[in-house]
């Protein structure tokens, strides 16, 4: 697969690193909808655990941790999941735009600096455990560094042609 | 072709609308399923307050008989881990549920005479008192009926709990004035051997 700026309406690096982000986003609330069904699931780690783990572990770590702290305070698991997908739905909305407009070029360097800072803050220890196992950890980790280079990527073909 | 950036957008709404349909199905059908009325009354020894978890009614702490009370203070209280009177003071568990079931403690101090209620500790549970009368709760720590490890939701929700990302703590509060004599880190707060390390000992025992 070839990555860069196509103006034929196929994927680009970017639109690839927007819909990591969207698709793990989804992640939890199709947790949830299976846990509705069956609350025993609660209880037991399952392969539908990772479906959860992956998915918080693969949005930004703002994101997540602003969720958590949402989560803490309501209680409300329909409630975060539902801003999550709401705010993966909108996010995929707006970067279509802007990455398709004049203005692509700096929104696509705005979300290589994102991705960026989102994976410094990743390596530093800042007290929060590793919640979810290393394994989900470290693939989140590896879909945002190859989000990272899919957007360098187009950054460069950007700027060849 | 359609575009497939329309496609995801569009799965994430179809999600959106059947996640949300699901949800609220699911409740109405627990609801509906879920008919007995609760109402039950705990006295609390030696004293005219009573603790009341009810479907009819706010639950909380009351005053009075079974029969004739008022509420002093709304929540759901636990009465059956620790619950301590100290003077004007009383100390409880306050219980959170989340909407599927996850459950966490918080340590509240009711003061009887002022009738206010005061958040001393998040995410612990007081557990009794020791031999020499300190309070003795637990912090960093779910109720063992969550199963955390196993429980992707209690991660979550200790994603941004500091006291749960220090590892549990064992507490020893005074009783006149809620305040820390002495602290202990220990992970296996919760388990069967809690009692005969801490509730059986005195304060000066436990130190050594």
């Amino acid at each position: 697969m070839k990555f860069g700026i196509d103006n034929r309406g196929k994927l680009t690096g970017a639109d690839l690193a927007v819909r990591i982000v969207q698709i793990a986003s989804a992640l939890p609330m199709l947790y949830l909808v299976i846990l509705s069904g069956m609350l025993s699931l609660l209880t037991r780690e399952t392969p539908i655990t990772y479906l959860f783990s992956l998915g918080v572990c693969a949005v930004p770590r703002a994101v997540a941790l602003g969720l958590s702290a949402l989560y803490r305070h309501t209680g409300g698991e329909v409630l975060f999941s539902m801003l999550l997908v709401a705010a993966a739905l909108a996010y995929g909305v707006v970067m279509n735009r802007l990455l398709h407009s004049e203005r692509g070029r700096v929104a696509r360097i705005v979300l290589a600096v994102l991705i960026a800072l989102d994976l410094i803050v990743r390596l530093i220890p800042l007290g929060f455990p590793q919640a979810f196992g290393l394994p989900c950890e470290i693939i989140a980790f590896a879909l945002r560094a190859v989000s990272l280079v899919l957007v360098l990527l187009d950054l460069r073909a950007d700027q060849k042609a | 072709m359609r575009s497939p950036k329309l496609s995801v957008n569009t799965f994430l709404l179809i999600l959106l609308i059947f996640g949300g349909f699901t949800f609220f199905i699911t409740v109405l059908i627990v609801r509906m399923a879920d008919r007995t009325p609760v109402n039950s009354f705990h006295p609390i020894e030696g004293t005219d307050y009573a603790i009341r978890y009810s479907s009819l009614e706010p639950s909380g702490l009351y005053q009075g008989s079974e029969n004739v009370n008022s509420l002093v203070v709304e929540g759901s209280f636990g009465f059956d881990w620790g619950a301590a009177l100290e003077g004007e003071r009383l100390y409880l568990n306050e219980y959170g549920t989340s909407n599927m079931g996850v459950m966490h403690s918080d340590l509240v101090c009711v003061n009887l005479a002022t009738k206010q209620k005061e958040t001393l500790f998040t995410d612990a549970i007081l557990r009794g008192k020791c031999a020499s009368g300190e309070l003795v709760c637990v912090r960093g720590v779910f109720l063992p009926a969550n199963k955390p490890e196993s429980n992707v939701l209690c991660a979550f929700y200790a994603l941004t709990a500091p006291a749960m990302n220090d590892g549990a703590e064992v507490l020893f509060l005074d009783p006149a004035t809620g305040e820390i004599v002495y602290r202990v880190k220990d992970d296996g707060a919760m388990t069967d051997a809690f009692e005969a390390r801490y509730l059986r000992r005195t304060l000066e025992e436990v130190r050594q």
